[in-house]
């Protein structure tokens, strides 16, 4: 890589690292594999600079990476997870406001498959739209929305003291 | 609280990171300089690799490294364990044989109640991997490019063909080149959607199931041209339950003549006939006397259809006497004939399995021998009170994975996979 394409790379993923981390911390749930998955991604990144830069949407190409690597790693057998549908019982709703709701927020996120998770985390916290959570998967439209759908579901167990935030956000 | 507030909070504070940009640039340059000592330095050896693959037959490309062998993996009649799946747990995966591996592909980790009608279709599943039964080794696959629900297929010439439905309610034909460990779309034959796929030989046809709602021809792929074209008119005329099957040399044509209320007053009985892709012409075989139109075991030149139990068209309506579900065919001859001593007390199922293939119901109970003509038993499944499972005839063995165990209302979903060998 040139100096000058290895400047651009450091000023773009420096200013990324951390919102990367956080991203991958929410799929993966462990800061030790989120480091891993990051520095698995910039790695990537650093090899396809040249054809990064020129993609239209860089953020979206860096992302995609980002959830490749998650889902690549929760194939290998050693890291399966044991995705489950349905919540116990005890896990019902919630109080925001009165229970610890990072736990609560991320045991939740923890009972949805990696496939899933990482649709909610793409367009509730990411912000992106349909049409970019499904070319960052490589998946339909129609499978984005179907599995945020679900994914929501889950996550309103959440008792929102406005639940008509629910309905606006999730578009 | 906006969904991106409520995740940064779950999230809280970030430690400190466990790696610098610096050490991603490092380490990224560091592999370059090797890769460019590797590729200087290992010309010579390509050749000597091209020549073990040659050597070995079949190259594997697949994207995730061998799982290790399992010593003893060729072992003894009987159900065994293959771990080391890369697969989550799931239900209604699609199971084909390659003559090497099974191929365990898609599936849904959605599973619904046994006898329940669920409002959602299942959320399919893109991740495959295969198994070679004689090592044990599993290696991951390329992913569907297309998440499928309910998918069917079958393998022909190195190249699994795979369709099923879409999310967005489409539905799509898939081809999966192993050797290249790449997907690729097809055209569905005749833009017809739900016709099944049957491998005969080094063809690839596609039988419709019915010609009550559409009546039409049946295909055969022509892959080099990438083109469905239309099999010659059966000389069955409009049936229903229809499905081929593939003598080794010809296609078998089976299924029930299309009359109102067929069983009413007499049995629908199983018709035949059989198409030589050489010739390209059909013969009509006589008519059976049993009632099931499939699943068939090519084996020593016949074709065998286990399928236990029969029935005698109630007390309205009596046939006089019961009719058998499944039979034997002698294609050659067109002679019809029955089991051998096929055991009493079940109304379903049954398995069957020659020298190097096999058609198996899943479930534990008899399977016939076809060699020696005599019956045994598969033991219970060691998945307990499971369903949803995939079932492969994995040469004369059968293999299971996945599925899905019910306490109640809460489902377990299994990633399991076992084998069964039969006596030698």
């Amino acid at each position: 890589m040139k100096a000058v394409d290895e400047g651009e790379y450091r000023q773009f993923a420096g200013a990324r690292m951390e919102q990367l981390r956080r991203t991958a911390f929410l799929l993966c749930r462990d800061w030790h594999q989120a480091d891993d998955l990051v520095a698995i991604t910039l790695g990537k990144l650093y090899r396809n600079w040249g054809r990064a830069r020129r993609a239209d949407n860089v953020e979206a190409y860096v992302r995609g990476i980002l959830m490749n690597a998650f889902l690549d790693e929760t194939r290998r057998p050693w890291r399966r997870e044991e995705p489950a549908e349905q919540l116990p019982e005890a896990a019902g709703p919630q109080d925001i406001d009165t229970v610890d709701t990072r736990a609560d927020l991320l045991a939740l996120l923890d009972k949805l498959g990696p496939g899933r998770r990482a649709v909610v985390v793409l367009r509730f916290y990411c912000d992106l739209s349909v049409q970019d959570t499904a070319a960052i998967l490589n998946i339909s439209e129609g499978a984005v929305k179907s599995q945020a759908a679900r994914g929501l579901h889950t996550l309103r167990l959440l008792a929102d003291p406005d639940p008509a935030t629910d309905r606006r956000e999730s578009r | 609280m906006s969904y991106i507030d409520r995740f940064d909070e779950a999230i809280g504070n970030a430690p400190a990171a466990g790696f610098t940009l610096d050490h991603v640039i490092a380490q990224q340059q560091f592999a370059a300089r090797r890769r460019r000592r590797v590729v200087a330095g290992g010309l010579a050896a390509v050749a000597v690799l091209v020549i073990s693959v040659a050597a070995v037959g079949v190259a594997r490309f697949g994207t995730g490294p061998w799982s290790p062998a399992i010593p003893g993996a060729t072992a003894v009649s009987g159900w065994r364990e293959l771990p080391g799946s890369p697969l989550s747990p799931r239900v209604q995966a699609l199971g084909l044989w390659t003559g090497e591996e099974a191929l365990i592909i898609g599936g849904s980790d959605t599973p619904c109640p046994p006898n329940a009608d669920c409002a959602d279709d299942p959320d399919p599943l893109t991740s495959a991997a295969a198994v070679n039964p004689d090592t044990g080794r599993w290696r991951s696959i390329a992913d569907l490019p297309v998440a499928l629900r309910w998918a069917q297929g079958a393998v022909v010439g190195g190249v699994a063909y795979v369709q099923g439905h879409t999310t967005d309610g489409g539905f799509a034909l898939l081809a999966y080149v192993i050797d290249a460990d790449r997907w690729e779309q097809l055209p569905q034959p005749g833009g017809e959607a739900d016709l099944q796929l049957v491998a005969a030989g080094d063809l690839l046809v596609a039988v419709r199931g019915s010609d009550e709602n559409t009546p039409g021809p049946d295909y055969v792929y022509d892959r080099p041209q990438r083109r469905w074209r239309q099999l010659p008119a059966d000389p069955l005329g409009a049936g229903f339950d229809r499905a081929m099957a593939w003598t080794g040399r010809e296609l078998v044509l089976f299924d029930h003549e299309l009359v109102p209320d067929p069983g009413a007053r007499k049995p629908a009985v199983t018709r035949a006939a059989v198409f030589d892709p050489a010739t390209g012409e059909w013969r009509r075989l006589p008519d059976s006397q049993q009632l099931s139109t499939g699943p068939w075991l090519a084996a020593g030149g016949r074709l065998v259809n286990p399928s236990l139990g029969g029935a005698d068209g109630g007390q309205v309506g009596n046939w006089g006497r019961t009719y058998p579900n499944g039979g034997i065919l002698d294609p050659a001859t067109g002679t019809w004939s029955a089991l051998p001593d096929p055991p009493g007390g079940f109304e379903a199922g049954g398995s069957a399995y020659g020298a190097t293939s096999a058609v198996y119901a899943g479930q534990p109970g008899p399977v016939l021998n076809t060699a020696a003509g005599v019956w045994q038993n598969v033991a219970p499944l060691p998945l307990g009170d499971a369903n949803e499972h995939t079932v492969v005839a994995a040469g004369n063995r059968m293999l299971i994975f996945g599925g899905v165990r019910w306490g109640g209302t809460d489902p377990e979903l299994l990633a399991d996979v076992w084998l069964w060998t039969p006596d030698t």
